[in-house]
């Protein structure tokens, strides 16, 4: 019995070696690979890849406090991956016509309609019914009607929560006028004294400068006329600016600016980086774009001169006398994500959307990490003062502090939120969004086109190709390349390329809409 | 307690019993550290060529990039647009100023394909403005503030068209934007384009290279140093290493050979080097591990190797402790009771004890044992031999024996002498010496022949049918063979004439009579077989060489003188044991039964007076001294003589009961011990002349075996080789101190055949007497000198 015992025993102690050599065996050669499954969350993050275009107004950066809150409030893991702006197009261009889009990408409302056929978005409204807060967001932004294709919607627009109203509107260095003692003008043709009067005061200088043609469909309607497909409010109805004899007043206009060299000589090609260098150091005085810009110009300068402004005049009569005004439409609603009907989670990411619509994420995706970036006062989101006071500094504060917070219109808000921006902004700002709004002349430019079917899109297609190349004229007569006299064989050319078959497309989209 | 102690103390045994148990750890220790090394060298190296195949894939990708940029770059300069548009800003006519916007598309589609991964993306041809495919930057705007690099100022770029060549790299420089600085590899394109050389810069964001080596830095182990052809270092991973000595210390242990796993030293940590070319950019890509990391990996297996031989070593010991206890106890019982046992015969303890439990001690003890065994068993075989000769010897003497001692002897019978049959066969030889024998054959050889006569006859009779031989006369044996009674005694018969035809040779020396007795059955029939043949043999007359006779019935007309040994050792036994009167009737008894054999009456007298006299001999005392004068020639005198019987008788009696009374006073002296010393005397007095032990083993009444056994028995030491020693150490003396030849010395020392004297000497020397007598006169010569 004793001896029965003994072997018992070694033979326990034997097994108990083998086991925990065993165990610590494999632990040694499994050691290595055992690091690597470091995160792992009660469930995994369903992680999506995310595209869209770079302003350069603001960098987009991927790891942002804002993408680590959607990470932990959605169990989403954005991995952003952003496309300078310029390329943008071509890009989404590329992605969309090889049917190889990422689980999100930024396209535009366009573009919904266009490939919404191909069956590679996913099909938002038949998950309307999990997104209540997107249904209240479609109240209040009536116009996101215009982007059901066939009465299915295929993207999610940016809507406004609030915005600063902003527009493209005429901004002048008021301080020279002060000091050159001029009136503000309140006409175009008293703009081209007042430029001539700065010429000749600074004779270096380029009073006027534009980051290449943006201006144009703000001016030209300003002047009584049109740019692109311009909507008519009086006559409720689109036109095709550039074929109108009206035109041909702009044309001359800016000819006129640049042959006397008020108009900056590389206003067509301009970077937004260089006209703003131009602004800012005092080598032009007037532009006709985002007022908002005015404010980093006016800091600028006034680190050298304090007396330095940039500042809103109204908006200028044309030669009817009429003034007609640029404000930015309710909405980003040209701007849209789109889903991959690929995606392998649609769900969550309907739900990631639904939630950024919602209240807790659009102060999210606009103000940050509450308590890291931003705290509830009196009700109220505000930025927290450190976080303001880290940006003040900057060229841009508005602009740098949301890149690097990864938040606003610019970032990934679909509901946008610009009171963060106010808190950072100018008062100057805030004000001209007031002016704007109770100028006169202010006008809402639509937001969204009509959508149109397949059909009108190519026939679209096939009329925007022939007018495009013609279109690149207009720089010619700017500068003078081409001679004004050709305007009338010019805007016939347009026509005859279909000019005005686009118009009846857009305006007999437009009746069905209506 | 005291008893564990015991046996836990260490102890020769017990060291090495342990240490055969520990021995097993050698191989397991041996086989450890082998996996270990080679588990470490196999994962060193598995690991190296896979990091090799990773540094591969990632620097190919690298290529790809350069290539990819170098072929946008080729592409920019040849596009149409670029050609025509790009030159500096005086030379701009206004149709071209018109166009800058295509120049604009141009850059934008030219970076399209490397937009992935590229930074920057810039021309310029003139200090004037610098395109990017967003448009027209000033150039001071530009390189001051939109991108502006951190160690060059805008002078420096407007000298790279004066310096460019076709194609340069430039190691990693930081840049700043509105937005943020980063690290960037700067690729710079020039071309010539009528008198203009326009530049193109495109840059990757140095993460973004890092990026692609991800598989390799992500662990957080490695670390990797880039450098270009001169060995210069372009970027390196881990800005907190020492990469200058690391990439000094690597320069000089490798040549430009790419190698897959070489270690360096760098400050004083070792390294694996990795290393990969590549051609096109001309960069090396050095990947740095630490050995740390395997040892820290392969630290997993050293650590259960390590335990596991501790625990195993642990194990061991207990395991053998325990069987050292379990195997050397038993082994410690056994030597004490050897111990114990060792000292009741040989009574010297002085080694056992301190070595009593060293197993060779043990196996000694052990062999004393068997020895003893065997040496008892040695000894009961000679008791049980002479049990059954003496049995026997009463059987012919006709006593008989009781039912117990016919019961033993049966059994005997039949156990030790495979005696299965009931019948019982005597056959006697009688052989008588002739003169040749005594004079022609040495002494020595002599005794030996006699003693081992009856050998003989059991050999060679051996085969015909299981026998028993037994000495029973002076030269005579009987040879008892056990038949079925249905045999004849054929077999038996042609045996004898074999044997006969044996000594047919040799009739020279000696005489042979054979007589074959009846087939009697049972125990008794032994006797009376006997008997028969001891009368058949009394039947032969003459003096024949050589005479086989069997025994009929009714043979012997003429009645012989019947005294046989049964007879003789009666007598003795009555001398020595029984009363006179006993003795008196006895000898009337005889002589009565011996009647008839008038002419041969004294004959019988002879012989019973030989009887008494070699009673007193054995006792060593002198006949003499009991033989009253007068009556010794009546005694001695062997012929006939006319007397009265009856005085003749009484003279005998008389003898008889002088020698008893003789008996009676000195009966408490030890024969043999006395009879030994006697004889042992007599050689040493007489070992120069022929040695007639005959003639003393019939004056003292006993047998030539008899005197070789008794001298053995007393001294261990055979009469011959006593009597042949003592020859030799005499010849030895003759031959240092005299010249003598050989063949006298023999004769001196008693053997007078010279053969047989050279024979003997060398058997007891080992050399022959002259080399011998060489070797010591040498030695006897030098012994002089120094005299």
């Amino acid at each position: 019995m004793k001896r029965k015992m003994i072997w018992l025993t070694n033979l326990l102690l034997c097994l108990t070696l083998l086991l925990s050599a065993c165990g610590s065996g494999g632990n040694a050669s499994n050691d290595k690979t055992s690091n690597n499954n470091g995160d792992n969350t009660q469930n995994a993050p369903v992680e999506i890849r995310w595209t869209r275009g770079e302003n350069p107004a603001q960098a987009i950066k991927e790891n942002t406090p804002v993408i680590k809150e959607i990470l932990n409030k959605t169990n989403v893991k954005i991995n952003l991956e952003p496309v300078p702006g310029s390329n943008y197009g071509d890009k989404k261009r590329v992605l969309l016509a090889s049917n190889n889009i990422p689980d999100v990408i930024g396209i535009e409302a366009g573009d919904a309609a266009e490939f919404a056929d191909t069956g590679m978005f996913l099909t938002i409204s038949d998950y309307l019914d999990q997104m209540p807060n997107f249904q209240k967001v479609m109240e209040t932004h009536p116009e996101i009607s215009k982007l059901f294709v066939n009465g299915k919607l295929y993207s999610l627009p940016i809507t406004e929560k609030f915005k600063i109203q902003g527009g493209k509107a005429p901004m002048i260095r008021t301080d020279i006028l002060e000091e050159l003692q001029l009136d503000y003008p309140t006409s175009f043709d008293e703009l081209y004294t007042v430029l001539k009067a700065m010429k000749e005061a600074y004779p270096d200088s380029y009073p006027f400068s534009t980051r290449g043609l943006s201006f144009m469909d703000a001016f030209s309607l300003g002047m009584g006329s049109g740019y692109g497909m311009t909507y008519d409010d009086e006559q409720n109805r689109y036109f095709y600016g550039q074929n109108k004899p009206e035109f041909k007043e702009v044309l001359t206009y800016l000819n006129k600016l640049y042959n006397e060299k008020l108009l900056d000589p590389d206003f067509a090609v301009n970077t937004k980086q260089n006209w703003d260098e131009k602004l800012s150091t005092g080598r032009s005085f007037f532009y006709y774009d985002n007022n908002s810009f005015a404010v980093n110009y006016n800091s600028t300068l006034q680190q050298n001169d304090p007396e330095a402004k940039f500042d809103r005049i109204p908006y200028l009569n044309n030669s009817m006398g009429e003034a007609k005004g640029w404000l930015y439409p309710k909405g980003w609603l040209v701007d849209n994500y789109a889903i991959s009907s690929k995606t392998k989670n649609p769900e969550a990411i309907i739900a990631m959307f639904d939630w950024m619509y919602g209240e807790e994420g659009s102060m999210v995706t606009n103000y940050g990490v509450e308590t890291e970036t931003f705290e509830i006062k009196d009700g109220q989101p505000q930025m927290l003062p450190s976080v303001i006071e880290k940006y003040k500094t900057s060229s841009d504060p508005a602009r740098v502090m949301m890149s690097e917070l990864g938040t606003g219109l610019l970032a990934l808000a679909v509901h946008v939120d610009e009171s963060p921006v106010k808190q950072l902004s100018d008062p100057d700002l805030v004000r001209w969004g007031e002016e704007l709004t109770s100028d006169p002349g202010a006008y809402f430019v639509p937001g969204l086109a009509p959508s149109f079917t397949e059909e009108e899109s190519d026939k679209l297609k096939q009329y925007t190709t022939k007018t495009s190349p013609l279109e690149e004229d207009v720089v010619k007569f700017i500068i003078g390349t081409k001679p004004l006299s050709d305007f009338d064989q010019w805007a016939s050319q347009l026509t005859a390329a279909g000019a005005d078959k686009i118009e009846a497309i857009y305006n007999d989209a437009m009746k069905r809409v209506q | 307690m005291n008893k564990l102690m015991d046996s836990v103390r260490v102890n020769k045994l017990f060291v090495k019993i342990l240490f055969s148990f520990l021995s097993f750890l050698i191989p397991l220790l041996l086989l450890g550290t082998l996996t270990y090394t080679n588990f470490v060298t196999d994962r060193k190296e598995e690991y190296a060529q896979k990091l090799h195949l990773d540094m591969l894939s990632s620097t190919q990708n690298v290529e790809d990039y350069w290539r990819k940029v170098y072929e946008t770059s080729t592409v920019f300069f040849s596009d149409p647009v670029v050609i025509r548009l790009m030159k500096p800003k005086q030379d701009w006519s206004l149709q071209e100023i018109a166009d800058l916007n295509l120049l604009q598309v141009s850059m934008s589609r030219a970076k399209f394909n490397i937009n992935s991964f590229v930074d920057g993306f810039f021309a310029y041809v003139d200090n004037e403005y610098v395109f990017t495919d967003s448009g027209i930057n000033e150039y001071d705007y530009f390189f001051n503030k939109f991108y502006r690099y951190h160690s060059y100022d805008s002078e420096f770029w407007s000298n790279r068209f004066e310096t460019v060549r076709y194609m340069e790299v430039m190691k990693p420089t930081r840049v700043g934007t509105s937005f943020d600085s980063k690290e960037v590899i700067t690729f710079l394109t020039a071309s010539q384009i009528g008198d203009n050389k326009p530049v193109l810069g495109v840059t990757v964001s140095v993460d973004k290279i890092w990026k692609l080596f991800d598989p390799i830095l992500k662990p957080g182990v490695n670390r990797m140093i880039v450098a270009d052809r001169n060995q210069q270092m372009v970027m390196s991973s881990d800005q907190a290493f020492a990469n200058e000595t690391a990439l000094r210390t690597i320069g000089s242990t490798f040549s430009t050979n790419e190698s897959k796993d070489i270690e360096v030293q760098i400050n004083g940590e070792q390294f694996i080097v990795n290393q990969v070319n590549n051609e096109l950019i001309g960069w090396s890509f050095y990947t740095l591990t630490p050995v740390e990391e395997f040892n820290r990996q392969a630290s997993g297996i050293y650590n259960f190797i390590v335990t596991l031989c501790i625990v195993l070593c642990f194990v061991s010991l207990v395991f053998a402790c325990l069987f050292s206890y379990r195997i050397y106890t038993p082994i410690r019982r056994i030597g004490e009771v050897l111990e114990n046992s060792s000292t009741e015969w040989n009574g010297d303890n002085d080694v056992a004890t301190r070595y009593s439990h060293d197993l060779q001690h043990i196996g000694a003890g052990i062999q004393r044992i068997l020895f003893h065994q065997s040496q008892f068993q040695g000894q009961m075989e000679l008791l049980a031999q002479e049990y059954v000769d003496y049995v026997l010897f009463q059987l012919m003497k006709g006593h008989s024996l009781s039912d117990d001692q016919t019961e033993n002897l049966q059994r005997i019978l039949r156990t030790r002498l495979d005696f299965q049959e009931d019948g019982f066969l005597c056959c006697t030889i009688s052989l008588k010496f002739k003169n040749r024998f005594w004079t022609d054959i040495q002494d020595v050889e002599r005794i030996i022949i006699e003693s081992k006569m009856k050998n003989l006859f059991y050999g060679l009779m051996r085969e015909k049918a299981n026998l028993y031989t037994l000495e029973t006369g002076k030269s005579q044996y009987t040879l008892i063979f056990n038949v079925s009674l249905t045999a004849t005694s054929e077999t038996v018969k042609g045996g004898m004439q074999e044997l006969a035809d044996l000594f047919s040779s040799d009739t020279q020396f000696c005489q042979l009579h054979i007589a074959i007795g009846d087939i009697c059955e049972g125990v008794d029939g032994i006797s009376k077989s006997y008997r028969n043949s001891i009368s058949a043999l009394h039947q032969i007359t003459g003096n024949p060489d050589f005479k086989i006779v069997e025994f009929t019935q009714g043979s012997s007309s003429q009645a012989p003188i019947i005294y046989t040994y049964s007879d003789e050792n009666k007598l003795l036994q009555l001398l020595r044991f029984g009363n006179k009167e006993d003795v008196e009737q006895w000898v009337e008894e005889l002589l009565r039964s011996n009647k008839d054999a008038l002419y041969s009456l004294d004959i019988l007298y002879t012989k019973l007076f030989e009887t008494g006299r070699r009673f007193l001999v054995e006792r060593s005392i002198d006949p003499e001294k009991v033989l009253r004068a007068e009556d010794k020639q009546y005694l001695l005198q062997s012929q006939p003589m006319i007397s009265k019987e009856d005085t003749r008788q009484q003279i005998l009696l008389n003898f008889f009961f002088d020698t008893m009374d003789q008996i009676k006073l000195e009966h408490s002296s030890p024969r043999s011990a006395e009879l030994a010393s006697t004889i042992k005397q007599y050689v040493e007095n007489n070992y120069m002349n022929d040695l007639h032990l005959e003639k003393i083993s019939e004056e003292m009444g006993v047998t030539v075996k008899y005197i070789s056994r008794l001298f053995k028995e007393t001294y261990d030491f055979n009469i011959t080789g006593f009597i042949s020693e003592l020859r030799v150490n005499k010849a030895k003396e003759l031959l240092e101190t005299t010249n003598l030849p050989v063949s006298t010395i023999s004769a001196q020392v008693g053997i007078f055949d010279r053969t047989t004297f050279l024979r003997t000497f060398k058997k007891l020397e080992g050399v022959s007497p002259n080399e011998y007598r060489k070797q010591n006169r040498i030695g006897k010569e030098d012994h002089d000198d120094k005299d």
